[in-house]
């Protein structure tokens, strides 16, 4: 169920008329309509999700006791297995297959992907490993456990909650009163995350297929459109997705974590990661790359670990090797960027400061992200190499007509991320300001506009987000 | 909690207001454009077929015609203005006998699609006085019995008809999603959601962001023959000249629906055609004898009932085909015109 389709704006209601009156049931409310909101993806996958929280709930509650550590092993192996058999074992099929030569039929091995699995598993594990920890305490019972996982504002593309954010929240549900300033808050942001979508991510995405679907004959700048293009498509789709996440959060009285913000932005790759999918690169650091040792064990070791750490982190996004370069990508950019600032800058006593250095690495990094998109982008690894050789080629850099049109909407489009910058600093002066100097009547007429706009462009069936597949 | 107030004032204005605000030939343009509502097909046309009602009832001395049928009646691969029905008005009024034509052809539109079509104009209070059909020598002669008989309208059909569903519905149909179509019928209630097809066609033309809408081949046959040629030997155009034994009983399901659509029909003017056939393109399937008997049986059999029946087959030039039956502009045009002669004629 998709948060821009019909049925979701009916669930939602149903659940926000049943949730706020009702201080008692609030929590079984909420676990109903997440019961409901994941049963349509198929019974089977409800059960699987079930089990695999209903297990790691017990292992969590006697965690602490004397068999914690095997209980923490068992549980985080269960959830791994219960990952990997479903999103890796075509992979792994295929790969094994192509490398001996062993003419098996790869399709039977592609299994279904049940929806979220790569979000819960993540999310279940951490809760695991925090609780074992110490750092939160575990859920009271099966049913606020069940919405502390499967609350359905978050539940298949995250933000990956982790349980001291969320549980005492979860535990405080029944005792919030209903406030109207926040409320209004969290439509504004469901609102802004239609936008986004609708208007942006769902328009730019056949534009970026066009692009993708000709990749052979694009010449060098076209390749670069493309790649641009999908930057602001994905970025677009996934933050969409994300605010929405946020303001049905709000709707309830909850505040789920932040995952973007403005991240094209940034100037270094770790800014990137500060930036980009937040919740899901603090998960990969305290998950992955501290315990592979983080930066304790020397500095190349540290490096190692980084791309370590976001290669796994490719994998998670999908079963497939150019998620993998595209980790990796990543990983050598942010251990490049380290080698850059101790080997060279330091020892040479420079510093890189002001407006215009700041600048100027906001736009590399824009172009090397871009690059990392394509890896992301391309079903296959030699289609992913010949697009970025192209884009690396300056002597293939052409105007052509494709690219006079296009380059105007992209310049367009990284203006509106700094406008969305620009705003997000004055959000709340903006929006006050918005409601004591715009009478009722204008404001009304403002939201009844976008939400006709939103409805006419809306793409139902056709569209859904980048982030479901993962 | 008054800027709430005032949404909801706009929103009822835009619900309310919104059908009467949005022109006619926004829905509708000679005929009611396959690119705009192939997404939600049943629901568009029942706009179409409300405004054609409304219309009808608006100016009850005006003489009209209804369409129904394929592509061929749509007139694809071409334009609006170079359709049957475009033709077929401008025929008439060369003629001094105005006549509106509502054409509510859909390019690949079955006999079950057309029974539903019939049961929709009516649902939707569309009077057909007169009608016309047209009939491809395929659907009536050798449907595969896993397919279905709908390709676009089964819903309705379902909804309309149970009996005529499970006649159309072969063994591989999917069966009906009660929650689809409630929900459809839900969502049709919203006036912006009923009229979105048509506002964001304006909307993306407006603002240049037209969808991609495959490019249309309207060539004559002859500049693509290689390869139509070779397409041809497919066996789904091998059943355009299929010469086994024509079953024109009620054990075919096709017979059956037809004679529920006539029935929807008996107190119309029926009016069917036999759209033409590239006799070129596909002459060695033409000359098969089993073929050639099955032809005259099934002329027969639609001459028996009570209907205006004519045969087209042979009566276009094939330098004016794109295909094995759908015609250039010119094609169309000649078409319109057999149509308009008859019409006037049987109807002046």
């Amino acid at each position: 169920m998709l948060f821009h389709s019909p049925e979701f704006l009916v669930l939602l209601t149903l659940t926000l008329f049943c949730f706020w009156p009702a201080r008692r049931w609030r929590i079984p409310v909420l676990a109903v309509a997440s019961l409901l909101f994941y049963s349509v993806s198929g019974w089977q996958y409800l059960l699987l999700f079930l089990g695999m929280m209903t297990l790691t709930h017990l292992c969590a509650r006697h965690v602490r006791g004397r068999y914690g550590k095997a209980l923490l092993g068992f549980g985080v192996v269960v959830n791994l297995a219960n990952l990997i058999l479903f999103k890796y074992t075509g992979l792994a099929v295929s790969s094994v297959n192509r490398l001996l030569h062993l003419g098996l039929d790869e399709k039977v091995w592609q299994l279904i992907l049940p929806v979220g699995i790569s979000f819960y598993t993540f999310q279940l594990i951490a809760y695991l490993v925090d609780v074992y920890k110490g750092r939160t305490q575990p859920a009271r019972n099966l049913v606020e456990m069940w919405v502390f996982i499967a609350f359905y504002g978050h539940l298949i593309a995250g933000p990956i909650m982790r349980g001291s954010e969320f549980l005492p929240q979860i535990e405080a549900a029944g005792k919030s009163r209903f406030d109207r300033e926040r409320f209004q808050y969290g439509l504004y942001l469901f609102a802004l995350g239609m936008i986004k979508k609708i208007l942006f991510s769902d328009l730019l995405g056949p534009k970026a297929d066009a692009f993708f679907a000709q990749a052979a004959s694009l010449n060098g700048l076209e390749s670069w459109v493309a790649g641009w293009l999908f930057a602001f498509q994905i970025y677009f789709d996934f933050s969409a997705y994300s605010e929405m996440a946020l303001g049905i959060g709000h709707m309830f009285g909850f505040e789920l974590a932040v995952n973007f913000r403005t991240p094209y932005l940034s100037a270094n790759p770790e800014e990137f990661w500060k930036r980009w999918h937040i919740t899901l690169s603090s998960w990969i650091r305290d998950f992955i790359y501290i315990p592979l040792g983080g930066s304790r064990r020397g500095e190349f070791r540290s490096y190692l670990n980084l791309v370590i750490a976001m290669a796994l982190s490719g994998l998670w996004h999908g079963a497939a090797w150019t998620f993998v370069i595209w980790g990796v990508f990543h990983g050598l950019l942010s251990a490049l960027h380290k080698l850059w600032h101790r080997r060279v800058l330091r020892p040479l006593g420079i510093e890189l400061q002001g407006v215009w250095v700041r600048w100027v690495s906001i736009f590399l990094m824009f172009q090397a992200t871009t690059i990392g998109w394509i890896f992301f982008r391309e079903r296959t690894l030699s289609g992913a190499v010949s697009l970025v050789r192209k884009m690396l080629n300056p002597t293939l850099w052409h105007l052509t007509p494709l690219t006079v049109r296009y380059l105007p909407i992209i310049a367009l489009l990284a203006l509106l991320h700094g406008a969305e910058y620009w705003y997000r600093q004055r959000e709340e002066s903006v929006l006050a300001s918005w409601r004591r100097w715009v009478p009722s009547p204008a404001r009304a007429l403002v939201y009844v506009g976008v939400a006709a706009v939103l409805l006419l462009m809306l793409k139902t069936g056709e569209s859904t987000f980048i982030y479901f597949r993962f | 909690m008054r800027t709430w107030i005032y949404a909801l004032i706009y929103a009822l204005l835009l619900q309310f207001g919104l059908p009467y605000l949005v022109p006619d030939s926004w829905v509708y343009g000679s005929r009611v454009d396959y690119d705009m509502i192939k997404n939600n097909m049943a629901s568009d046309l029942g706009v179409a077929m409300d405004r054609a009602a409304r219309e009808i009832k608006r100016h009850p001395e005006q003489d009209y015609v209804v369409l129904i049928g394929d592509s061929v009646t749509y007139s694809g691969p071409g334009k609006a203005d170079e359709s049957i029905g475009y033709y077929l008005e401008q025929y008439a009024r060369e003629h001094g006998h105005p006549l509106k034509v509502y054409n509510f052809a859909q390019p690949g539109m079955m006999g079950g699609d057309v029974y539903a079509e019939v049961l929709m104009l009516k649902e939707h209070g569309v009077p057909l006085k007169r009608v016309v059909l047209d009939q491809v020598y395929s659907d009536m002669a050798f449907h595969p019995a896993s397919e279905p008989m709908f390709d676009w309208l089964g819903d309705e059909l379902h909804r309309l008809d149970p009996e005529g569903w499970q006649i159309a519905h072969g063994p591989a149909a999917e069966p009906v999603k009660p929650m689809v179509t409630f929900r459809q019928r839900l969502l049709d209630w919203v006036s912006l959601w009923r009229y979105r097809d048509f506002l964001r066609t304006r909307l993306y033309a407006a603002l240049h962001l037209d969808t991609i809408v495959e490019a249309k081949d309207t060539r004559p046959w002859a500049a693509k023959k290689l390869w139509l040629t070779e397409l041809m030997k497919e066996p789904q155009y091998q059943r355009w000249v299929d010469p086994k034994p024509l079953d024109l009983t009620t054990a075919n399901p096709e017979v059956q629906l037809f004679d529920r659509t006539l029935n929807a029909l008996k107190d119309s003017e029926v009016l069917v055609w036999a759209a033409p056939f590239n006799q070129e393109l596909m002459a060695e399937g033409v000359a098969r004898p089993g073929y050639q008997e099955n032809l005259k049986k099934l002329d027969a059999w639609y001459a028996s009932h009570k209907i205006t029946y004519v045969q087209w087959r042979t009566a276009i030039d094939p330098a004016l085909f794109t295909d094995h039956t759908h015609l250039v502009p010119q094609g169309y045009r000649q078409v319109a015109a057999m149509l308009g002669e008859k019409l006037l004629t049987t109807n002046p």
